[in-house]
């Protein structure tokens, strides 16, 4: 995998077929995630339904039970769960949403054959999805503190097959958000023309 | 207002971009109230009417950020 600068603000991911496979995979399950919670698509809601939501009026939504979608959608208060059940209730369509256009702008992008062309809208949908599904691949290893992350590295070398699979998905994950991070942090403001 | 608080995912690179990107913050305060959330566990990144920081929060939210809206009496920890 090569991540770099191209011209005009673009980033460039060369990347084999087995890397393309793996971004696929990971931004599907979390779109599959974020999607099917309550067993439908929001585009599969009716019309009335989908403007219900909009206004807030689309009754309770549930707080998600599995960590990891927890983790996607937080409460906006986690000392005030009143509150932040009448946020969810108001926020949780437009939150997801705005997750999976970020996975289907991703996804789109590796439908193309050979080298990926990332431009600027582009690269921020990527970083976005490289975050939530490294959110989700983290809530999986059960890393909630920088101390569960060291641990695990400290482990690393007896870790089950399965565990140890994910970890290197994690890194590969992560590998790819720090280029995508520093590619897309140098076309803001340079830091030399920064006020002081 | 709005705390981000330090979760083992984010990386620092991007939570700077995040600052930057969204609230519109010169490169060092980004860069300032990131190593707060790492260093400290937590910043305070915006304060101003509920309306605005519950925006704020579910920005945050969307961006993969750990974040919090509280009333600024509440203290942030």
């Amino acid at each position: 995998m090569k991540i770099t600068p191209g011209p005009r603000g673009t980033a460039r991911l060369d990347l084999s077929s087995a890397e393309k496979s793996v971004f696929v995979s990971v931004f599907s399950d979390t779109a599959a995630l974020l999607g099917h919670d309550e067993g439908r698509d929001a585009g599969e809601l009716s019309e009335a339904e989908q403007l219900a939501r909009l206004v807030g009026m689309g009754g309770e939504v549930e707080r998600p039970t599995d960590p990891a979608l927890l983790r996607l959608l937080p409460d906006v208060d986690p000392d005030d769960p009143e509150r932040s059940a009448e946020f969810r209730r108001l926020t949780d369509l437009d939150l997801r949403e705005s997750k999976l256009a970020n996975l289907r702008i991703a996804l789109h992008s590796l439908g193309a054959s050979g080298r990926v062309e990332l431009d600027g809208p582009a690269q921020r949908a990527w970083l976005t999805a490289l975050t939530d599904v490294r959110l989700v691949v983290a809530s999986r290893l059960g890393l909630e503190t920088d101390a569960d992350l060291e641990d695990l590295y400290a482990r690393e070398e007896e870790l089950p097959d399965s565990e140890a699979m994910l970890v290197t998905v994690y890194d590969f994950l992560t590998w790819a958000q720090e280029r995508l991070a520093g590619i897309l942090l140098d076309s803001l403001t340079p830091p030399e023309k920064e006020d002081p | 207002m709005t705390i981000v608080f330090n979760d083992p995912v984010n990386l620092m690179s991007y939570v700077t971009y995040v600052f930057q990107s969204y609230f519109g913050y010169s490169r060092l305060k980004s860069e300032k109230l990131m190593y707060e959330v790492h260093e400290d566990g937590r910043s305070v990144v915006a304060t101003g009417s509920r309306e605005q920081m519950e925006r704020d929060t579910a920005a945050m939210h969307g961006f993969g950020l750990w974040a919090a809206c509280r009333r600024a009496d509440q203290g942030d920890s």
